[in-house]
């Protein structure tokens, strides 16, 4: 039994280092090949299919990619199949691009937004 | 205990350690809108083909999933269709105590958006598909570029 605990806590260990809980959503590597573009044809070469595109009042239009990335820790509990306890600690980062293109094609704009959300859920059972 | 009856005790204690180890290992994959990737848009002409004539001809876009509600698929300016494809590996070792590790990828495999002129006649089409990976047996330098294709070439003006 002690031997277990130790090689639990020591897995905990790792796990908490390299984040066990890991997703992605979105536009793989977005901000990485987000240099400075010049034109539409290179924004869509190096972005691809916009998320959204809105047509602006003086002609401009505006086009937005967004991408997501969790990375978390948690350990779950369980008796007979029964879940007794469960913790989740994660963090969610969400990067996004605003790019106006003028009429002809040309980059006017070019903005990079980002968040980070942090969440803890806990569940005890059967409370 | 003899030598033989060692090895054997020790290879099957081996099977035995490998069979609880990947039995706790999951691969699962998922794929939303799969009749996105079988769409042909070779129809849509710019300046000519209206919002009407690709809504009677491909439907309309299918809803984005629940995670990604917030995207629209449609507006006065734009129609997007998209599949999403999503790989996840799961490892949960412990039978009490359970550390789940857990790695997610979620892309959308084939994307079309067509964008529209203010008379309502299409302006381009841009299509981009890319590959999802299994994480983390697949490295992010892996994966292999998205392929965009856009009509008209070099776009309008």
């Amino acid at each position: 039994m002690k031997a277990r605990i130790v090689f639990m806590v020591c897995l905990g260990m790792i796990a908490g280092a390299s984040g066990c809980l890991t997703s992605s959503n979105g536009q793989a590597n977005l901000l990485q090949t987000a240099a400075p573009l010049k034109t539409e044809n290179e924004m869509l070469s190096a972005l691809g299919t916009p998320k959204s595109c809105t047509l602006l009042e003086n002609g401009d239009r505006l086009y937005t990619y967004f991408s997501n990335t969790g990375k978390g820790m948690g350990f779950k509990a369980k008796y007979s199949g029964i879940p007794i306890v469960e913790v989740q600690n994660s963090q969610r980062a969400t990067d996004g691009i605003a790019i106006i293109v003028n009429p002809h094609g040309r980059i006017v704009s070019q903005n990079v937004l980002s968040d980070q959300t942090r969440s803890l859920s806990y569940q005890l059972s059967p409370f | 205990m003899n030598t033989s009856l060692r090895h054997i005790f020790v290879a099957h204690l081996a099977a035995w350690s490998m069979l609880f180890i990947v039995s706790g290992c999951t691969f699962h994959k998922s794929v939303i809108n799969d009749e996105v990737r079988h769409m042909d848009t070779s129809f849509i002409r710019p300046n000519e083909t209206t919002a009407h004539d690709i809504v009677m001809r491909l439907g309309p876009p299918p809803p984005p999933p629940d995670n990604l509600q917030r995207e629209k698929v449609f507006t006065e300016d734009f129609l997007r269709y998209s599949c999403i494809e999503t790989k996840t590996t799961r490892f949960e070792i412990g039978y009490i105590l359970i550390l789940p590790f857990a790695w997610s990828d979620t892309q959308a495999i084939d994307e079309i958006l067509v964008e529209f002129n203010p008379d309502r006649t299409v302006r381009n089409v841009v299509r981009t598909q890319r590959e999802t990976r299994w994480a983390p047996l697949a490295s992010e330098e892996s994966r292999a570029p998205a392929k965009t294709q856009r009509t008209p070439k070099g776009g309008t003006r």
